[in-house]
């Protein structure tokens, strides 16, 4: 399983450059994007509301970020309109191991799982093979 | 004529014969039944005179008892009062007696002037004194009582005045009402004491606990950001050590590569295990109920990428069904150290190895048991696994810490812990910690 498109949202730079050349070199990924803050992240999300192709089916997303970490980022999401909320998947990576930050992504639904830093490619496969397969057997039925 | 029997006559009459008549006068008998109806008139007035002497002597006897009685009583009765007085005086309470159907105050005791300010004559004087100094926003509590009195039954408040020097002091007040045959509430006997110290002292505790509270919600914090702070360039490392592995063909970079992801891995548990120890030492028990499938379940997903859990077979059983409540965070922390050393410590000459999970229900606690056929630890080792920084083997690259937070947190939760192992056949952990369901009850 390929997805067209993943935003990768990290402040670490360098994060964002392993974690892209994984995907796109994993085959799990054609394209990525990349942004070092929440906020570039919500503004690039907004912009491409009108245009179906251009919508990233998944968002990587970093937890402990300035100005507005990744939580603050799942709460404006929520408000983002349902062309992208109702579409783009959360799959938040992060180097906390506070499992308050586990039990708070819990409370949004976009969020398919909290995985821990170093990004393993194993793991994110299953993840998304379960979250895709069955949000398409979800639409048939 | 006869003798006249002087001896017989009364002493006096006798005298006064002799005196005028000699000693053996010859008398003629009318003088002399005369003389003897004298004697006997004479004889009558000293009896009587004797009998009122005597009557008076008791009278008075009676009397000075009386009165003797009368001042040693009254000795007693200013004794008692004086007591009662230095007792009024000087305990804290000041004791008070309303008449309820006019409102008069009955009695007040002087120590009303250390805790009111107010002396016994200024409360007698205005009887809305009591009422006047409570506190304008405290008066709620006086007005919520006072129908508990009207049912005769005892009350008890704490609520602040203003003191007649200015400052502001808490009371606590305890009522007892008497109502009459009509059931109507005719009188109310009461103590007030003052109790600032002590609601001052209570206020500080509370500031106190909220400050420790804050302290340690703060230090939970602090431990995962400095931990997140840590761990972040450690996982960058070890993405780009995976991105070069990935474009490498070379057998002796791919080697170094694979040595530098083991080295920064081990610092990246390290730090893990810091931050568990951290929490487990000064962290608070929080009581949850553990579902202990669940709780074994995401232990088991977290270990499956290590290399060699592939070929082990875990299983786990259970039995017994009652609630279990304790510290699940600590708890998980405990099974992943129990299960990832199990994992680790496997042995690869055996061909089925395994890990066998047993969870054991009770009333009061949940044995846990955990049975691998891994490579075993030296009998000689076996009392020193749990000790700090203490390593069993040179195979394995651990923080010596696993063992040692395990039993410090059995150890928190109350619990305890054995291990059994032979070398070479496999070792099995057991644990028994305690349900602190009735505990987090209370």
């Amino acid at each position: 399983m390929k997805l067209k498109k993943i935003l990768l949202i990290d402040n670490s730079d360098i994060d964002n450059f392993v974690n892209g050349t994984i995907l796109r070199n994993g085959e799990i990924a054609e394209e990525t994007h990349s942004f070092q803050s929440a906020i570039e992240g919500l503004k690039y999300l907004q912009k491409v509301v009108d245009q179906p192709k251009e919508i990233p089916e998944l968002v990587l997303l970093d937890l402990g970020m300035q100005i507005m970490d990744g939580f603050g980022f799942l709460d404006e999401f929520l408000h983002l309109p349902k062309a992208v909320s109702m579409h783009t998947r959360i799959v938040i990576v992060t180097s906390s191991i506070d499992p308050r930050d586990r039990m708070r992504s819990r409370a949004y639904a976009a969020v398919i799982d909290l995985l821990e830093k170093p990004l393993k490619i194993e793991k994110l496969r299953e993840l998304l093979h379960g979250a895709f397969l069955l949000g398409r057997n979800q639409k048939a039925s | 004529m006869t003798q006249l029997p002087l001896s017989t006559m009364n002493k006096v009459l006798a005298k006064q014969v002799k005196k005028i008549f000699g000693v053996n006068p010859v008398l003629s008998d009318d003088v002399e039944r005369l003389l003897e109806v004298v004697s006997a008139t004479y004889d009558h007035l000293d009896r009587d005179r004797e009998m009122l002497n005597h009557a008076m002597q008791l009278s008075s006897d009676e009397m000075i008892g009386l009165y003797q009685k009368l001042k040693e009583e009254m000795a007693e009765s200013q004794r008692r009062s004086a007591d009662l007085d230095t007792l009024f005086r000087n305990i804290n309470e000041v004791f008070f007696s309303v008449e309820m159907q006019t409102g008069t105050l009955l009695q007040m005791s002087v120590r009303c002037e250390q805790v009111y300010g107010y002396s016994a004559e200024e409360f007698h004087e205005n009887s809305n004194l009591w009422l006047d100094v409570v506190l304008e926003e405290d008066r709620y509590i006086i007005d919520e009582n006072y129908p508990l009195l009207l049912a005769g039954r005892d009350i008890q408040h704490t609520n602040r005045i203003l003191h007649k020097d200015g400052s502001i002091r808490w009371l606590e007040t305890k009522i007892t009402p008497t109502l009459d045959d009509q059931g109507k509430l005719v009188r109310i006997d009461g103590i007030t004491s003052d109790v600032t110290a002590r609601k001052d002292a209570e206020e500080k505790l509370e500031q106190r606990n909220q400050e420790l509270l804050k302290t340690n919600s703060e230090l939970d914090r602090f431990v995962y950001s400095a931990s997140h702070e840590l761990r972040a360039p450690l996982a960058s490392v070890l993405g780009l050590v995976t991105l070069a592995s990935m474009g490498e063909d070379d057998p002796e970079k791919l080697k170094l590569l694979k040595m530098m992801q083991t080295s920064v891995e081990r610092l990246d548990l390290f730090i893990k295990d810091i931050v568990h120890y951290a929490r487990n030492s000064r962290l608070e028990i929080e009581y949850e109920r553990i579902d202990f499938p669940d709780l074994i379940a995401e232990s088991i997903d977290q270990l499956r990428y290590m290399p060699e859990v592939a070929n082990i077979q875990i299983t786990t059983a259970m039995d017994g069904e009652y609630d279990f409540y304790s510290d699940r965070k600590r708890i998980s922390v405990v099974m992943n150290n129990l299960l990832s050393n199990a994992i680790k410590y496997s042995n690869p000459r055996v061909a089925n190895p395994f890990i066998h999970i047993h969870v054991s229900h009770r009333t009061d606690a949940v044995a846990l048991e955990i049975k691998d056929n891994g490579v075993g630890i030296r009998e000689e080792y076996l009392d020193k696994i749990f000790n700090m920084f203490f390593r069993a083997t040179m195979m394995q690259s651990g923080s010596g810490l696993g063992l040692y937070i395990v039993k410090e947190i059995i150890e928190k939760l109350e619990g305890s812990w054995g291990v059994c192992s032979k070398e070479g056949e496999g070792s099995t952990f057991h644990f028994l910690i305690p349900n602190l369901n009735l505990k987090a009850a209370v």
